[in-house]
């Protein structure tokens, strides 16, 4: 209910033209870096690095497309030393708008990481930490597992958090997924085909042509795929697409074409059947061992949630 | 990871090894034809060494390819090409890695180690590689990654999307290649390996036009950055290649943080196709689907078939 009640502020607020997040945007990201913790374990160390636009190339050589794909602005990186020579880094990615943010921060945690409350959401895994909050994105990466150092992790994270004022909300397409049985720390969020190729690599080529995408991850090994088209015509032309697409590859089999809006393909190395639909604007797609009914359930689900009920 | 150290402490502490380098078939010296030939059923495809040194590693490893002086003729210059994309832990080639190769080139009577970088000082500081370069007295070569005239263009021949390389001189001046990448993530290509690493040697605007214009839109990016990666690799040919897998992130490639696994490997041999194939397999990805090594079996750049392969497994 609590998703679906955000469904509906954000219908609301879309609808009044209302700002998707608000707060004091800093002029520099280096404002939001604080020159050391409350308790003054740890400190900053040396100046402050910034990127912007293309420039995330020189710091992030050979792995910045995906954070252009969700939208990249710029970067502040700062290092911090702390207790007996421990070292943390602290990255602050600035992003186009909180849907961004959102979808590189999901790109960047795993569900194995504890969930930490802080910012618009955030997770600490052995030795690194991310949140989120606006269009912000932070990673505080340690250099051992200690436990000084997961503190200092917190600490920093906690030092940076009170300087971002923006708050920002979810993509509306995440509150599409039903609630029951997910795995919310497991909710990736998609801009383009690199974010979905390393979540699941369904094809080598971009055969979904989504504007924005999200993955679920449910009770039961069932992974629940949103796609989301600029109408219901290009839903429709791609869904007839992937009809075709999918059960010419070598991968898939036992094609089953159940109507003209549902079929199915079963991934022949792991036996987990793709069931495929489309739904005005948006293309649903429920991987995992399940059958039809499972994902007829599902597929109605997401309906209910589309027409604004539970 | 290690325990209770600070990051500074962890590199020097940690720094006792490392080894690397390539080179080019075309423009190999006359100094290779005094290499030491070495060959014989003894001498794997893909030589492994698993412990916890990975110095030692190292050192068992190109022994077990046959010993450095197969590789590094007397009086010859060795270009050494490590990773140090990034310092997060598991995304760059360890310290001790690079000071074991270093050590075996001047033991084999290396006239110059240049380890080669297209990357700033910073990022050797910061990956802790910088100290062992300067402490074993090899050479670190930055190649100033915005400025053309540096950079040799090449033509491809066997290129399908890439027919032209830009790679940086200095890579010329030298006539031993050993090739030093960390095998990890990488969130285009699943995989990072030796193959990958060739484009640490090319022009930054020719790397970037392995993302062709339009690429977030564009539905064969990812073939197309991994054609471009195989054809690259058609005219860059490493003498060695020398994998860290000591401690390597799975996820959130190639820069991390990301999920951390400790398969304790060094990984070396010839063959850059089936080095990649069994560092894909250390994190249980199958070469089949990494389209890059199957862009580089199409070139005829080695064997992706782990079961066709002479590998060795040892451990320290």
């Amino acid at each position: 209910m609590q998703g679906l009640k955000r469904l509906c502020l954000f219908s609301l607020s879309t609808a009044f033209l209302f700002p998707l997040f608000c707060g004091t945007q800093k002029k520099s990201l280096t404002e939001y870096l604080p020159r050391e913790t409350a308790s003054g374990e740890w400190k900053k160390e040396g100046k402050p690095l910034t990127y912007a636009g293309e420039n995330l190339f020189e710091y992030i050589n050979g792995g910045a497309e995906i954070y252009h794909e969700y939208g990249f602005k710029r970067i502040a990186v700062q290092e911090y030393t702390g207790p007996e020579g421990r070292a943390v880094s602290v990255e602050i990615f600035e992003m186009t708008d909180p849907s961004a943010a959102f979808g590189i921060y999901s790109f960047k945690v795993s569900p194995e990481d504890r969930e930490l409350p802080i910012g618009n959401g955030g997770q600490i895994a052995g030795y690194y930490l991310n949140f989120w909050k606006g269009n912000v994105v932070v990673t505080l990466t340690g250099f051992d597992e200690d436990e000084t150092t997961k503190q200092g992790l917190e600490m920093l994270a906690r030092a940076v958090e009170k300087n971002i004022e923006r708050e920002g909300e979810k993509p509306r397409l995440v509150f599409l997924l039903p609630e029951e049985g997910l795995n919310e720390k497991d909710v990736r969020y998609f801009k383009g085909f690199l974010g979905l190729y390393n979540s699941r690599a369904f094809f080598s080529r971009d055969e979904f042509g989504f504007s924005e995408g999200v993955r679920g991850d449910y009770e039961g090994n069932v992974s629940l795929f949103l796609f989301a088209y600029a109408d219901e015509n290009s839903a429709l032309d791609r869904f007839l697409k992937l009809r075709k697409t999918f059960p010419a590859q070598n991968r898939y089999d036992r094609f089953e074409d159940f109507n003209e809006r549902l079929f199915r393909v079963e991934e022949t190395e792991s036996g987990e059947s793709i069931f495929v639909t489309h739904q005005k604007s948006t293309i649903l797609l429920m991987a995992g061992k399940a059958d039809e009914d499972r994902a007829r359930e599902m597929f109605t689900a997401v309906s209910r949630r589309m027409e604004g009920g539970s | 990871m290690a325990d209770k150290i600070g990051r500074r402490t962890f590199f020097k502490k940690s720094a006792h090894v490392g080894i690397s380098a390539a080179v080019g078939g075309s423009f190999l010296s006359p100094l290779m034809g005094r290499l030491r030939q070495v060959t014989g059923k003894d001498i794997p495809d893909v030589a492994v060494v698993h412990g916890e040194d990975a110095f030692k590693n190292t050192m068992r490893a190109v022994e077990m390819t046959g010993g450095i002086e197969k590789f590094v003729p007397k009086d010859s210059k060795v270009a050494l090409l490590p990773n140090t994309q990034s310092a997060h832990p598991g995304t760059f080639t360890k310290p001790e890695i690079l000071r074991g190769v270093i050590h075996l080139c001047q033991k084999a009577g290396a006239a110059e180690v240049n380890i080669l970088s297209l990357l700033s000082e910073k990022n050797w500081e910061d990956s802790g590689l910088l100290p062992v370069i300067r402490e074993e007295g090899a050479q670190l070569k930055l190649v100033d990654n915005k400025d053309e005239s540096l950079f040799k263009a090449i033509p491809v021949p066997q290129g399908k999307a890439l027919k032209e390389a830009m790679v940086m001189k200095e890579f010329y001046n030298n006539d031993v290649f050993i090739t030093m990448p960390i095998t990890k993530d990488h969130a285009g290509n699943k995989f990072t390996g030796t193959l990958k690493n060739m484009m640490g040697l090319n022009f930054r605007s020719s790397n970037r036009t392995f993302h062709q214009s339009g690429w977030q839109s564009d539905p064969d990016a990812i073939e197309h950055l991994d054609q471009c990666i195989a054809d690259l690799n058609t005219v860059l040919k490493p003498h060695l290649c020398i994998v860290d897998a000591m401690e390597i992130i799975t996820t959130k490639g190639p820069f991390g943080p990301g999920n951390l696994i400790k398969p304790q490997k060094i990984v070396a041999g010839m063959d850059r196709l089936a080095v990649d194939a069994y560092c894909a397999s250390i994190w249980g990805l199958k070469a089949e689907d990494i389209i890059m090594i199957n862009k580089g079996r199409e070139h005829g750049l080695g064997c992706m078939d782990l079961n066709r392969l002479n590998i060795q497994e040892v451990d320290l």
